[in-house]
């Protein structure tokens, strides 16, 4: 009986996870298009995709956007992180400017962001004709245009990561610290022993979180760069809007959706083995650290 | 409640009730009148919003349209609902999804929409699933159908039969800076450099030349190097219009008609040829000449960034001229001039696959997107109703009305539209010297060799594959030839895939070929 109280929520996760997804793996397997028209052709839909450059380099792109992007959020968002938590004044006002760019609708980021890259007017060519060098052309050269994306995106989110980051730093216990100083640790050697590994739980939080969401990358694309130039920035779930809603084909947008998903089930779990493993290191050597120290006998200062 | 009640209710719940009966009989009074009178624009066209016994009350027609084409609609609205007692409700669709909502709505007889108003391209693909009803039935009681320019009620055909009311012209124009092409020192550098005079280009060839005298250098005087040319290059956007519209003086040769994108007797797409190549190696060479942004320009941007006034020549639909007249964003108001697309004096013969060469040049305006119509859905409750709102859409006076305000996203294609260049002074837009800008858009409606765009079938399939390969020649990934002949696979898959025979059939139909 008690089973059954469990069945609600249980049909609910159903009707609303499941069944879109059973949906959309039938749908894969179809040469469906708008308006319902289609039929079943087996895997040929995931057969093309892996001859499809347009889908290959969007893969690819994907997988670039994720690892640099996240990498760059995390560092960057941790740097933040400790150096807010590290003042003494203004801590509130500064964290309610980092998080500003969080907040701001992607439409005005694209916009903001194509102005100030703009190779006429905007600031930053300004800059550069200042320093006398040449304006840069950021949105319409293939690699720079994947790199301006990069930074536009890390931009936005790195305040998610400090804020992830952030809130895990001030839940930290202070003895351990307060210990470390006294025993004349350096900085970086109380960062390297206690303040990174205590941070890890927020940190496996953060990244997966950010790594997951960083899959779905489409409004900032959509709004500088459209996947241009040539296809250079364009993602899988842009490919996959405009193959499916713009031309109609739902199967095929359909198997490149299956392809996301999986890929990123499969990297999400890839990330969370590797963190497990570097906590569990971690633990380790803390046991270890903690058992040497109270093996040892304390000093007793003989005055 | 009695009698007595009402007379020993409070003072001011009688004045209320009274100003009620007041109310009623104003209004009657009011729709007689508007009965009785003939100037009103209802009276224009036979049937379109005519109060008579407000013949449409209670009922409600939802219009389904494009978001940025919804102020066309909306302007009319009030004075409809007015006239006919009928409600309209107004679904605004971002342009990217209309086709999917549509499509989705149609097909699975949802019955969201009365009207759908969309591309004309789309026509004789919801007309063959019998989406949207066969107009015929209506269209005698319309007076102002002979006013509509020729090529425009072509696109209304399927069958022989009319499927559609027309709400806006689509052709695709040239655009210059007059003021720097009227500049004598300009002028004669431009001579000493070329050997012939500065003019707005007639060739795709003249284009590039003055694209490059124009670029790099000040010649706006606003202390800044200025550029040759902006168009809208930018992926996902208009680019595969702008294309085919470079593309059709080297590839629609008028020996062979019907052959600008498929060889009509086989379905061969024709978008790999020496024509199309040599229209993308154009539009390659011409990236020099404007800004490295305009890879990344739509439409709405080449626009925007035109009317700022540091480029010479730009192509587009009738768009820019309307924008150029807003003094608030436009630095160019007054110094706009003017030309049907330019041409070539070769054109490619899919036939005799060769090059037909000619003192003559060979223009081919193209008529891309092909404008906003209005259809009926098939399963409207209120297709009375229905045609009326649309009819009345596209009275003589609301057209008139609708093309001449800005941001309606309606241009001109009645020729009344064309013909009074004083309407436009006079109206909202205050169009400086409207004259030449009527007569290009008019003669680039109607020139003999003026192209339709595809209107098969999955078009919006063809186009984006199109504009796949294409962008990747735009980013000098492939080679223009590379790119169209992928393109050109790509396109034969489309068609197999939507039946080869039942595409070109259609096909034929729409080129006017038999």
């Amino acid at each position: 009986m008690k089973h059954l109280l469990i069945a609600p929520p249980l049909l609910f996760f159903f009707a609303i996870s499941v069944i879109p997804l059973l949906f959309t793996l039938g749908l894969s397997v179809t040469n469906t298009s708008i308006g319902g028209s289609g039929s079943f052709i087996g895997l040929n839909n995931y057969a093309q995709l892996f001859s499809d450059q347009f889908f290959l380099r969007g893969f690819l792109n994907t997988i670039l956007y994720v690892v640099l992007g996240v990498t760059a959020q995390y560092w960057l968002g941790l740097g933040l992180a400790l150096l807010v938590n590290s003042m003494v004044h203004g801590k509130r006002l500064i964290r309610l400017l980092i998080l500003l760019p969080m907040m701001i609708p992607p439409l005005i980021v694209g916009f903001v962001w194509q102005t100030l890259l703009d190779s006429r007017y905007g600031p930053v060519a300004g800059l550069f004709t200042g320093l006398h060098l040449k304006p840069v052309p950021w949105l319409t050269d293939p690699t720079l245009g994947f790199v301006s994306i990069v930074i536009v995106d890390t931009w936005q989110w790195t305040p998610f990561m400090f804020l992830l980051l952030f809130t895990g730093l001030r839940t930290l216990p202070k003895e351990p610290f307060e210990a470390a100083r006294v025993d004349g640790a350096s900085s970086w050697r109380i960062f390297w022993d206690h303040t990174f590994p205590m941070l890890l739980p927020a940190s496996i939080a953060a990244i997966l979180l950010r790594s997951i969401e960083s899959f779905k990358l489409f409004d900032i694309v959509f709004f500088i760069t459209g996947g241009g130039p040539g296809g250079a920035t364009n993602t899988l779930t842009l490919l996959g809007y405009f193959t499916s809603l713009r031309s109609g084909n739902l199967g095929y947008g359909a198997a490149m959706s299956i392809i996301l998903l999986l890929t990123v089930v499969v990297l999400a779990t890839l990330i969370l083995i590797v963190v497990r493993r570097l906590m569990a290191r971690a633990d380790k050597a803390g046991q270890q650290a903690l058992d040497q120290f109270l093996a040892e006998p304390l000093p007793v200062k003989v005055a | 409640m009695s009698k007595i009640d009402f007379w020993v209710k409070p003072a001011h719940a009688r004045l209320a009730a009274l100003g009620i009966v007041v109310l009623l009989l104003t209004s009657l009074l009011g729709a007689c009148g508007d009965a009785a009178t003939p100037t009103s624009s209802a009276a224009v066209t036979a049937g379109a919003g005519q109060a008579g016994a407000k013949r449409f009350d209670g009922q409600t027609v939802t219009v389904a349209v494009g978001s940025f084409m919804s102020s066309g609609v909306n302007m009319f609205k009030a004075d409809w609902e007015k006239k006919t007692g009928a409600k309209v409700q107004v679904v605004e669709i971002p342009f990217g999804d209309l086709y999917q909502r549509l499509y989705t709505s149609f097909s699975t007889g949802a019955g969201e929409f009365d009207i759908a108003i969309y591309a004309s391209n789309w026509i004789p693909e919801f007309a063959q699933a019998n989406y949207i009803l066969n107009l015929e039935k209506y269209y005698p009681e319309k007076t102002n159908w002979n006013d509509v320019v020729d090529k425009t009620k072509k696109l209304m055909y399927v069958n022989g039969q009319r499927y559609s009311v027309p709400l806006d012209g689509d052709v695709i124009i040239g655009y210059y800076r007059k003021d720097a092409f009227e500049n004598d020192q300009n002028k004669a550098k431009f001579k000493a450099k070329y050997g012939y005079d500065l003019a707005a280009p007639t060739t795709w060839q003249q284009y590039q030349d003055i694209a490059e005298f124009f670029t790099g250098w000040d010649w706006s005087g606003d202390g800044k190097p200025d550029y040759g040319v902006l168009e809208a290059q930018g992926p996902k956007d208009v680019g595969p219009f702008i294309f085919s519209a470079r593309a059709a003086a080297y590839a629609a040769n008028p020996k062979t008609p019907g052959s600008l994108f498929f060889d009509p007797d086989t379905m061969e797409p024709s978008i790999n040829n020496p024509g199309w190549v040599q229209a993308l190696k154009d539009w390659i060479a011409i990236k020099k000449y404007g800004p490295a942004e305009m890879a990344t320009y739509g439409g709405g941007t080449m626009r925007g960034n035109f009317v700022a006034g540091n480029y010479a020549l730009a192509l587009d639909w009738a768009d820019v001229g309307v924008q150029a007249q807003d003094e608030n964003s436009s630095t160019i108001k007054g110094k706009l001039g003017y030309y049907v697309l330019p041409g070539s004096k070769k054109v490619w013969n899919i036939k005799t696959k060769a090059w037909d060469e000619s003192s003559e040049v060979n223009q081919a305006p193209f008529l891309g997107w092909g404008g906003w119509h209005g259809s009926v859905a098939a399963k409207s409750k209120v297709p009375d109703a229905a045609w009326d709102f649309l009819n009345y859409l596209d009275s003589t006076e609301n057209s008139l009305k609708a093309v001449t305000t800005p941001g309606t996203a309606r241009n001109p294609y009645r020729t009344q539209h064309f013909e009074n260049p004083q309407l436009w002074a006079d109206s909202p837009t205050k169009y400086m010297d409207a004259g030449p800008y009527l007569q290009v858009l008019k003669q680039s409606n109607s020139l003999p060799n003026t192209q339709f765009d595809l209107r098969i079938p999955k078009s919006g399939r063809y186009s984006e594959v199109l504009d796949n390969w294409v962008q990747q020649a735009l980013a000098g990934t492939i080679t223009p030839e590379e790119a169209l002949n992928k393109a050109a696979n790509d396109w034969k898959q489309i068609t197999n895939e939507a039946g080869l025979e039942q595409q070109k059939k259609l096909y034929r139909e729409l080129e006017g070929l038999s």
